[in-house]
């Protein structure tokens, strides 16, 4: 609208231009002395209105822009559905955190609620938490590293929820931080003890057992 | 063609553990060297002995919490338990192997072991040591970790078994993997010798071939071994071109393609030996040191040899001595001496764009010398120099510490340059030494130690 503003100014400018070259080009006298002084108030009141105009409309373009960034910052919100039914209202950042989700907006099937089939509420509730504190803090190291190391202190069956969550969910920092809690705890057992903690079978024969142990056997002292 | 298994077994065998020259203290004794020097203490502390086919148990876990896990979480999850054996340090891993035969299938499976020699990274604080004694076993090893002790000593004496009889020609190594050149002397006039590349870890190792003529003209057989790039190993062998030794070619060999190739790099040395047999792997490429010329590398990918780089510039005309020169913690370091008696030590490490050395640590070597004072020979010509050597640099870039690894003449010790703090890790058994050609002990020097660090590769 400016461009247009500004069109008409530079048409009427030159309509004056060629004006005032006309008058120029008569003999000097006094009608040219009356339309010049004229036409001189009339284009000064023309640009000035121009001015005003113009600055009407910055001014409420300018008062119109906040509510413009407020609307676009306003985050989307995505809802999540576990297993027993309940819902999880997450934005849409944290939710990303899961790559699977994160496919499942990019490819459009997220309009509705997502629902999470193997995951039960509780443990949706510990993964948003995750989730959402990563997010958050995301430069602060030192700080996510505690909160890495109390978020840890869990009993068995809730880590393997976790674990089995953040596998279907695609949460590889949840997953490596799972793994690495597991590792640690089984990783200075025997096979004896190893068995016993994830209810294994043990389904060699002695022999083939001993086969393996001789193998590598200063591992086993 | 598998890799064969040296297979140790159960049953002892001659050497034990006794027969090591370096023996690890139990109690290691931590001494600042800020305090004031008290009396050379050569007090009796119990040395660690270690024994091979102990009946030790494991310490009993602490009781995990009441219930416990499914029985269906690990068997139906493939998946999830090899993303959690992925975690696992090799010694773990391979116990687990027993556990059950789709433990033993995940782990053994060589995808796996790549997978797991890409992810693993542990602090490379174990070496190998070579022996140059003819009564000695051929290995030795160093260890600063207390735990590591006893496991390196099994594996040790285990390697010196294999090895009984031979003569290691040379050792090097690369991020676990071992290449040794040794030769066994069937009869005077008939030698076996041999290019093996060994695991230590796994207990695997394959013969590689070679051409009589690259035998005998091989100055050193380097092997390169880098899991994050690939997990095929290289080796790469200097071979003397004429006579007069100052002419060199080289030859890489590739586990890909089980064969050696000619590159068309070629080395004419100005008279300054070159230290070929222990090259050092950094930034992808191999370099070579020599005392007074400067640093040679081999770019690995292109197959050619950079210019040399010439050593830092000192105050003094030349170099007198190189004390160190390899890499660890990601830099490649160059500790050199400019004069017999130089009581700060500069650490130099090499940019990464090759222009030239900057200094990164300075080893206070003065108040080593009080504390040790018969670090500091002198000799007939009035002319005292340090009767030390330093075979290991290691730089723990997470803890901020630099530790250099000094053999005294009788002793073994960590100096931590950060605290200044010495650990007294080892004694050397220097009984033998009246045998030994030089006269200049401690025995071993800047060639001989190799890194050992635990990988699942497979070879």
């Amino acid at each position: 609208m400016l461009y247009a503003i500004f069109g008409v100014q530079t048409f009427l400018q030159r309509d004056l231009e060629l004006r005032n070259l006309s008058l120029f080009n008569r003999r000097k006298g006094f009608s040219y002395l009356f339309q010049k002084s004229l036409l001189f108030p009339f284009s000064i009141s023309f640009f000035l209105s121009q001015g005003f105009i113009y600055l009407f409309l910055l001014s409420s373009r300018k008062s119109s822009s906040p509510a413009a960034i407020m609307s676009s910052s306003s985050p989307k919100m995505i809802t999540l559905q576990s297993s027993d039914g309940e819902t999880f209202e997450v934005e849409e950042a944290v939710a990303m955190e899961s790559r699977t989700i994160k496919h499942m907006i990019e490819d459009d099937c997220a309009n509705s609620s997502i629902p999470i089939p193997n995951v039960t509420s509780n443990t949706l509730t510990k993964v948003i938490e995750y989730c959402k504190k990563h997010v958050e803090a995301k430069s602060d190291e030192e700080g996510l590293k505690s909160f890495d190391a109390e978020f840890m202190k869990i009993d068995k069956d809730t880590l393997y929820d976790l674990l089995m969550a953040s596998n279907y969910l695609d949460i590889k920092s949840l997953l490596d931080l799972g793994c690495q809690t597991v590792a640690d705890k089984i990783k200075g057992k025997n096979p004896e003890e190893i068995r016993k903690e994830f209810g294994i079978k043990n389904d060699f024969t002695p022999e083939e057992e001993e086969e393996i142990r001789k193998e590598s056997p200063w591992v086993f002292d | 063609m598998d890799p064969h298994r040296r297979g140790r077994g159960g049953t002892s065998r001659g050497s034990s553990a006794a027969e090591f020259a370096i023996k690890h203290y139990a109690n290691p004794r931590r001494i600042s060297l800020l305090s004031s020097p008290t009396t050379s203490s050569a007090s009796a502390e119990p040395l660690l002995l270690v024994e091979k086919d102990d009946e030790n148990q494991i310490p009993k876990a602490p009781r995990l919490h009441s219930s416990s896990w499914s029985a269906d979480f690990v068997t139906h999850n493939e998946d999830l338990l090899a993303q959690i054996l992925l975690f696992l340090p090799p010694k773990s891993l391979l116990r687990f192997q027993s556990v059950s035969k789709q433990w033993l299938s995940i782990i053994s499976s060589p995808g796996f072991r790549r997978m797991h020699s890409r992810k693993y990274r542990s602090a490379g604080s174990s070496f190998f040591v070579l022996d140059s004694c003819v009564d000695d076993p051929p290995l030795n090893f160093i260890s600063l970790r207390q735990e590591d002790v006893k496991l390196m000593g099994t594996i040790t004496s285990g390697l010196n078994d294999f090895l009984d009889g031979g003569l290691v020609l040379n050792m090097h190594s690369c991020n676990g993997l071992l290449c040794i050149d040794v030769s066994f002397e069937l009869t005077f006039f008939n030698e076996d010798r041999r290019l093996l590349v060994y695991n230590p870890t796994t207990d695997e190792y394959r013969t590689i071939p070679r051409e009589k003529s690259a035998q005998d003209q091989s100055e050193g057989v380097n092997i390169v071994f880098d899991p994050s790039k690939s997990h095929h190993y290289i080796l790469v062998s200097a071979l003397v071109v004429n006579e007069d030794e100052d002419e060199f070619r080289f030859t890489v060999y590739s586990s890909e393609t089980g064969l050696w190739s000619e590159t068309a790099a070629k080395f004419e040395h100005d008279g300054d030996r070159y230290y070929f047999e222990k090259g050092a792997y950094w930034n992808g490429d191999l370099h070579w040191v020599s005392v007074s010329s400067g640093t040679l590398c081999f770019d690995l990918d292109n197959k050619r040899l950079r210019p040399v780089i010439p050593h830092p510039s000192t105050p003094s005309v030349e170099w007198r001595d190189i004390c160190y020169f390899g890499e660890s913690g990601g830099d490649l370091y160059l500790i050199g001496l400019d004069k017999p008696q130089a009581m700060l030590w500069k650490v130099y490490s090499l940019k990464r764009d090759y222009s030239g050395w900057v200094v990164k640590y300075s080893i206070d070597v003065a108040s080593l010398v009080t504390f040790y004072p018969s670090m500091v020979v002198e000799e007939e010509s009035n002319e005292k120099h340090f009767d030390l050597h330093m075979p290991c640099f290691v730089v723990d870039e997470k803890e901020k510490k630099a530790m250099p690894v000094i053999l005294l003449r009788c002793k073994v010790i960590s100096y931590d340059i950060s605290d200044m703090t010495v650990e007294e890790l080892a004694e050397i058994d220097s009984s033998h030494l009246e045998h030994a050609f030089s006269f200049r002990a401690p025995k071993y020097c800047l060639v001989d130690a190799v890194q050992h660090t635990e990988t699942l590769a497979c070879i």
